[in-house]
């Protein structure tokens, strides 16, 4: 997939294989991987390195994902980099509460890879999905 | 009248004294005017007599005396003549009269040659003035006489004194002699004036005092024909009565009254006539006593007496009587009212207060009292207060036997006694009443044989029986009977038939209230019975409103559970899914194809795992009355044209052919997007699934179902079919054909039960048709519209379909 050539991804979840497995996947497709395991993580690697486009899991340590999602929506350096909110909790409100934290779209875990590299590729080129 | 008599009286003699004297000065003034005619004609026959004839020698002519006699004496006369005759009673008349008359006094004195004779003329004439007995006129007649004498003595003597020369002061002497006349004609005209005046006076003291007379006679006319109009039309009796007691007038009203007419009653004696022979003495007496020292009982006062009509009938009157004193004499007026109606009136309103009174004590006595017995005993006591009884009695039927029990008595005979006490039916008046049924009045109680104590009734004098079956609806309860001893008035007896009937309604009450007590005591128990019953229920209802909290925690802690269950599941699945086409992606990559078909296996194991995960939760969820629609308008075809990229491979893996038919008329709906697309997508996968080498197609219409706008969506397949046994069923959890059909078709068996939840959360519904080996048919129509009806609608939905 060329249209991910050269952006860089934050992955982040606290869950290793996932983050392992989904980074390598998207690595496999040209994107450049940073990932972070926990919200706190989320927001400083984000802050240092400035992302083209973070997917953020929902239940982590410490800080969780919707903390994170609001402290980088917030600043003003990382305000507008997209963020994907990926979430195992297929039960509760969390998508609303994603969206209403600033993230600009929302996917299930498990994830259906084709359907979100086709989300990436949306907002990278500057669509917004949700 | 005038305000002032004495002022008219004034007026009026003023008025007359006036006319009077313009009566006297016309009279006068006329005499006058026959008087210069008749003197002229005399100087010219004295002229004549004297000296007819001048001589002058042999010859003579008439002399000039005839001629002044006929031209002076005409022209003195002729004028005031015609004064007298044409303007009679004016002054100027008269002045005119008084100067001509001496002036023809002066002429006669010329004609007679101044002769002493002709002097007296003046006298007369002056007298004659006096007629006018105004002395006025005697002024100038003095001033005309006293000039002519000088101015004639001076310058012409022989003419008034017949001599040639003449003393100058001779004219003094006869006016002198004028003058003592006026003295006595003034004094003459003054007291005739004062006379006339005085006439004048007493003539209007005399007419005002005839006036004043006549008009009493007309007012004493008028009052008396008043009187007799306003005794005609009298509505009461009038009768005037002279001091002997006879009769001097007698209205109309005592015509009709007494029977009387007034001609025979005038002159009778008033006590032989109306006086009723019981009144006669007092009568007399408070006449005689009235007459003796003016002091009575009655006069100036209504009483009410009686008095006796034509024929001999007694009948009660209102009497006034007025004393009118006369001149030596008295006159009494008697004012008479026949108050018969008004007592026979005030008799009625008497016993209707005392029927009324007995109703509302009777009423009171029903209401108020505790027990039957104290209640018909207040009765009766009421029937003797109210209608004067000698004794009212209440007897009740025995509820067993036909016989009376004698329940209340008052009045005179209070004792119970034997024979009455319990009066067998048929027997006596009473029990006679109670056979017959009927109401018996008797007004000869003392002389019935049926009476059960005759010796009773006519020591006690009683007169009248009056007696009443209790009845109510046709049914005897008893009777009341009441002895008095006067008569009993129909309306008397109209109240007693009402009392009975109240009397009876009465001891029915108390009978009901006996059996309402007797009922409530047994509804009491039964009550109490119903009431542990009850208890009982409530417990039992309690313990089921806990045990449905607790299934209700249950549900939700299930709920939970698989929330967070599915969570824990979800992320070792993500990294299992993942991997698995990771490691497919790089055995591709590197030429190991032959390990690929496992990590497919591995794959669809895992999606599998998911789906059951996904529905399991969305059946939780609905169950758990946890899931809301999200709804919004969409195109429908759009969103097919979506589902047919992810449905369509699945569809063909069987080589099925799928076929969509979708006008532009169905436009777009409002619902919820997601589990539309839901509905649609487990149904087609389940068509692909179930059909192999077949046709699978999908309709979409706009109906009209149960009055409102929906969208029918269709699936059709020529698949394997299903029989009424497994349709019945299709639509529950965990259900599919039958137990081997997950084995050989793959699916989680929630497919289905997903897509009617759905269907029934956004107000629609899902039906099948299908025959085995002849393919299946799916029909759902959701509202084009549709409404979110909140979450305990959804979770209702969701309770109703787990059932």
């Amino acid at each position: 997939m060329t249209a991910g050539l050269g952006a860089t991804i934050m992955v982040v979840d606290d869950n290793e294989p996932s983050r392992d497995a989904l980074s390598r996947r998207l690595e496999r497709r040209g994107y450049r991987i940073l990932t972070a395991v926990d919200g706190q993580q989320a927001v400083a690697t984000g802050q240092a390195a400035l992302p083209d486009l973070i997917l953020m899991d929902l239940g982590l340590p410490g800080i969780d994902g919707w903390e994170a999602t609001r402290q980088l929506k917030a600043a003003g350096a990382t305000r507008h980099i997209p963020i994907i909110v990926l979430s195992a909790h297929a039960m509760t409100n969390d998508r609303d509460l994603a969206l209403a934290a600033g993230a600009n779209d929302f996917d299930t875990k498990p994830v259906r890879f084709e359907q979100l590299l086709g989300k990436i590729d949306m907002l990278l080129k500057g669509v917004e999905v949700r | 009248m005038t305000p002032d008599p004495m002022a008219a009286v004034g007026r009026r003699a003023n008025e007359l004294f006036s006319s009077y004297q313009r009566d006297i000065y016309k009279s006068t003034d006329r005499l006058f005017a026959g008087l210069m005619g008749f003197q002229w004609i005399a100087g010219i026959v004295f002229a004549l007599w004297v000296s007819p004839l001048a001589w002058y020698g042999a010859v003579s002519r008439t002399h000039i005396h005839v001629w002044a006699a006929v031209v002076v004496g005409g022209v003195i006369s002729l004028f005031p003549a015609l004064l007298g005759l044409l303007r009679p009673g004016r002054p100027s008349t008269r002045y005119t009269i008084a100067v001509a008359q001496m002036l023809m006094g002066a002429l006669l004195i010329h004609l007679s040659g101044g002769r002493l004779e002709t002097h007296f003329h003046v006298f007369g004439s002056l007298a004659f003035l006096a007629f006018y007995r105004d002395w006025r006129v005697l002024i100038p007649a003095t001033i005309v006489v006293a000039l002519d004498h000088m101015l004639r003595g001076m310058f012409w003597p022989q003419s008034v004194y017949g001599v040639l020369v003449v003393s100058q002061w001779r004219w003094v002497e006869h006016a002198a002699w004028v003058a003592f006349e006026d003295v006595f004609l003034v004094v003459s005209c003054l007291r005739s004036v004062a006379e006339m005046r005085d006439t004048a006076e007493r003539t209007a003291t005399l007419e005002q005092e005839i006036r004043t007379r006549q008009q009493a006679e007309i007012d004493a006319r008028n009052a008396w024909a008043r009187n007799d109009g306003i005794l005609d039309v009298a509505l009461d009796c009038v009768v005037l009565m002279d001091e002997s007691g006879r009769i001097v007038q007698f209205n109309p009203a005592a015509e009709r009254t007494f029977g009387y007419a007034a001609a025979e009653a005038v002159g009778t004696p008033l006590d032989a006539l109306i006086v009723p022979a019981d009144q006669l003495g007092s009568h007399r007496e408070g006449l005689a006593r009235y007459l003796a020292s003016g002091q009575t009982a009655v006069l100036n006062r209504r009483i009410e007496l009686s008095a006796v009509r034509k024929g001999g009938e007694t009948f009660p009157v209102e009497v006034a009587i007025a004393p009118i004193s006369l001149e030596g004499s008295a006159m009494f007026a008697g004012y008479m009212r026949d108050i018969t109606e008004r007592r026979q009136a005030e008799a009625a309103l008497a016993e209707r207060m005392s029927l009324a009174s007995l109703t509302a004590a009777v009423g009171l006595a029903l209401t108020r009292s505790a027990d039957s017995r104290t209640m018909l005993q207040h009765c009766a006591e009421a029937l003797i207060q109210h209608l004067h009884g000698g004794l009212a009695r209440i007897w009740t039927l025995d509820e067993h036997e036909p016989v009376l029990d004698l329940q209340a008595s008052a009045g005179q005979y209070i004792g119970l006694d034997g024979p009455l006490l319990r009066v067998p039916v048929g027997r006596f008046t009473v029990g006679r009443i109670a056979a017959e049924r009927r109401w018996r009045l008797d007004d000869a109680a003392n002389v019935d044989p049926q009476i059960g104590d005759p010796d009773w009734v006519r020591r006690e004098r009683m007169i009248a029986f009056a007696g009443y079956p209790l009845l109510l609806e046709g049914k005897l309860l008893g009777v009341m009977a009441i002895y008095a001893d006067h008569a009993l008035s129909p309306s008397a007896l109209d109240a007693m038939a009402v009392v009975a009937d109240g009397i009876a309604l009465g001891i029915e009450r108390k009978r009901a209230e006996r059996e309402l007590a007797r009922y409530t005591r047994d509804l009491e128990q039964a009550h109490n019975t119903e009431r542990q019953n009850a208890e009982q229920l409530a417990k039992l209802v309690d313990q089921l409103r806990v045990t449905q909290g607790q299934a209700e925690a249950a549900t939700r802690a299930k709920s939970d559970f698989l929330a967070s269950m599915s969570h824990e599941l979800r992320t070792p699945l993500n990294a299992i899914i993942l991997y698995s086409e990771l490691l497919q992606e790089e055995a591709d990559d590197q030429g190991r194809r032959g390990s690929i078909p496992d990590l497919q296996k591995i794959q669809s194991a895992g999606k599998h795992l998911l789906d059951l995960i996904n529905g399991i939760l969305d059946l939780s969820k609905i169950e758990a009355g946890k899931m809301t629609l999200s709804l919004e308008r969409f195109e429908v075809r759009a969103m097919i044209d979506d589902l047919l990229d992810t449905v369509g491979p699945l569809i063909e893996q069987r080589s099925n052919v799928l076929t969509v038919n979708c006008g532009d008329e169905v436009g777009s709906m409002v619902a919820d997007f997601m589990k539309t697309r839901q509905i649609l997508l487990n149904l087609l996968s389940n068509a692909g699934k179930f059909t192999r080498d077949g046709a699978i197609a999908l309709e979409v219409q706009r109906v009209t179902f149960s009055g409102r706008p929906c969208v029918r969506f269709s699936v059709t397949d020529t698949g394997v079919g299903m029989t009424p046994q497994q349709t019945d069923r299709i639509f529950d959890a965990f259900t599919q054909a039958d137990v081997t059909t997950t084995r050989k078709y793959g699916g989680t068996g929630l497919g289905l039960a997903i897509v009617s939840r759905f269907c029934q959360l956004m107000g629609g519904s899902v039906s099948v048709e299908s025959r085995p080996g002849h393919g299946s048919s799916f029909f759902v129509q959701l509202p084009l519209e549709v409404v979110d009806e909140g979450v305990e609608a959804t979770r209702a939905a969701g309770v109703a379909g787990t059932a």
